[in-house]
């Protein structure tokens, strides 16, 4: 018993219709919520036998996350289950109808073709493969279920009368449009959760790269620096900057003294940049705007490009130009150094692709580099601003 | 040819340095003269008349417009380079519209500050790209009726080649990238030079008003 009880008890599942039991079931069953829910609304045409059922599960179920999902079944040993499920379910209204929890035969053998052919249509599931003799099995099958529960359907319809007389045709309709619906319900909602899905990538994408681009800027070039020095104190010095940035970061608190404008903030990082690197930074600011996001993204892709020409080329000085008006920001990082071919640089190096260029288009501006091998470097960034 | 140069900044240090390096360009410069203050400059460039004077924008008692303004209606007097580490645009503008020939930073390396002493002495303008950001500055935004647009305002070519200063470039660059001579790209550097210099654009007029020059 206490292990019947163990296998009905669930972790109610956030997908839910009602109280999450039924999908419940079908995450630690594998199989398919729909094909659970169709099983107890039979249930509970058989004297509230299925509210029974669900509600006691409802009773012993533990809220909260779904624990570690159960990785998703084989279509073959879902099909299994399902079959399963439904061998059981047909046992239990067998049991039903001898002790009498029985509304008659003229409403449980429809309604239970009408659940069987839901159930078949549902449990197409979607995460096959489609091939040739999958799509032929796949044809079949949607034949079947709508069969099942156009046939269901109708003679429930022809059962209540209703459709005598002058609600004949717009019944008639009714259980078109119905079955309809129950037919191109579940490809609909797999559209929309496949669409759901990739929205979903594409912001975790998005989000991924943005982290991936500060980290680069920040954590990975101390570390980069702490391995070039052999100055304890200097060490300790970047690793308690780093720290701070990363704090403030993470938790969102700018320090006082962050700059509030363009220019503040391009004069501060040449400051930063000449303290860290043995290289000068000639800073050059015309007009100026306040730190906006478009003025960030700008500053953090200059502040890149001059670490980038301070530790790969090899030049004493990195000219910073930067241009603001109420259309746009411009700027210029410029070096005589030693230059290279943007062809040779290794796509794994995120430097330029990303902290650069990925930030700089992310805002629908241009970012462009013009690099020739032993006369240097120039990044050039085109930054368009919102109207306000 | 030798330009006879005079140095004045209040550190001695700094000027040690500078006199360090010019000297290992051998003879191109000679350093006839140095001074730490307003005072003891004037004097010292009237006892040595040199050719071209580096001069600290910051100096102690006043600043470098005073020791333009004091020799200016000498016989002969030298011309002048601004140097200084990172001022405001207001003082650096209003040393050039004291007369000073051109401005570059102390962190301008021996060469390109033998370079820029060498073309001062030839009497073009040497523009660092801090002070062609500064000159873009001022000249920009619109001002509804320049009382003198020859004077008020930049043409399109002379914003061009401020911009290539500003971003680094050389002369000999800029005049490659734009397929000009070196000469021409002088002569519109000048150009922008006497319009900073004579232009009475209200932000120039202010920034003299509010130090008192004019």
């Amino acid at each position: 018993m206490r292990r019947v009880v163990d296998r009905l008890r669930v972790q109610r599942s956030s997908d839910r219709l009602l109280a999450g039991v039924a999908s419940g079931w079908a995450a630690r069953w594998g199989v398919e919520p729909t094909v659970v829910r169709a099983a107890v609304g039979l249930l509970t045409l058989a004297g509230g036998l299925g509210v029974v059922i669900y509600v006691g599960a409802a009773a012993l179920s533990t809220d909260g996350p779904a624990g570690p999902a159960s990785p998703p079944l084989p279509q073959r040993d879902r099909w299994r289950r399902e079959l399963a499920l439904g061998f059981a379910t047909a046992a239990l209204l067998v049991v039903c109808r001898t002790i009498g929890l029985w509304p008659g035969d003229g409403i449980m053998v429809p309604a239970a073709a009408i659940a069987l052919g839901i159930s078949i249509v549902w449990s197409l599931g979607g995460r096959s493969r489609p091939t040739i003799s999958g799509s032929v099995v796949r044809l079949v099958r949607v034949v079947v279920g709508v069969v099942l529960l156009g046939a269901g359907v109708v003679s429930l319809a022809n059962r209540t009368g209703g459709l005598a007389g002058v609600g004949a045709s717009a019944g008639a309709i009714a259980v078109v449009i119905g079955g309809l619906a129950v037919f191109a319900a579940p490809m609909l909602g797999r559209l929309l959760r496949r669409l759901d899905d990739e929205r979903a990538a594409r912001i975790r994408e998005d989000e991924r790269a943005m982290l991936a681009a500060h980290l680069h800027d920040s954590v990975l070039q101390s570390l980069v620096l702490m391995q070039r020095t052999s100055d304890a104190r200097r060490m300790a010095t970047i690793a308690r900057r780093q720290e701070r940035e990363l704090r403030a970061w993470l938790y969102g608190t700018t320090h006082d003294g962050e700059p509030t404008s363009l220019h503040a903030a391009i004069d501060a990082l040449a400051v930063a940049i000449e303290a860290d690197h043995d290289i000068r930074v000639e800073a050059v600011v015309v007009g100026d705007q306040p730190l906006d996001n478009a003025a960030r993204a700008l500053v953090a892709a200059v502040r890149e490009a001059v670490v980038n020409a301070a530790r790969h080329a090899d030049a004493e000085r990195v000219d910073v130009f930067v241009e603001a008006d109420d259309t746009e920001l411009m700027a210029f990082v410029r070096d005589t150094g030693r230059g290279f071919d943007p062809a040779d640089v290794a796509g794994d190096r995120r430097g330029i692709s990303e902290s650069i260029v990925g930030r700089i288009q992310r805002l629908g501006g241009k970012a462009l580099l013009t690099s020739i091998p032993g006369a240097g470097t120039e990044v050039e960034l085109r930054v368009p601003r919102p109207r306000r | 040819m030798t330009v006879r140069l005079v140095l004045v900044d209040d550190h001695a240090l700094f000027r040690a340095g500078v006199r360090a390096e010019l000297l290992a360009l051998g003879g191109r410069i000679q350093i006839v003269g140095e001074a730490a203050d307003v005072d003891s400059a004037v004097a010292e460039l009237r006892a040595t008349a040199p050719d071209v004077v580096l001069l600290d924008v910051h100096l102690p008692g006043g600043g470098a417009p005073q020791v333009i303004a004091a020799v200016r209606d000498d016989p002969s007097p030298p011309r002048f380079l601004a140097l200084s580490v990172s001022d405001s645009a207001e003082d650096v503008i209003a040393v050039v519209r004291a007369g000073a020939r051109g401005y570059v930073t102390k962190t301008i390396d021996a060469a390109e500050l033998a370079a820029a002493i060498e073309r001062v002495h030839d009497g073009d303008a040497v523009f660092s790209p801090r002070l062609a950001g500064f000159v873009l500055d001022a000249f920009s935004g619109d001002i509804p009726v320049p009382s003198d647009p020859e004077l008020d305002l930049l043409t399109a070519r002379e914003q061009e080649v401020l911009r290539l200063i500003a971003r680094g470039y050389a002369y000999k660059e800029i005049a490659s990238r734009l397929h000009l001579s070196v000469k021409t790209i002088e002569s519109h550097v000048s150009a922008v030079l006497r319009k900073l210099q004579l232009s009475n654009r209200h932000q120039l007029t202010a920034w003299a008003n509010a130090r008192r020059l004019v």
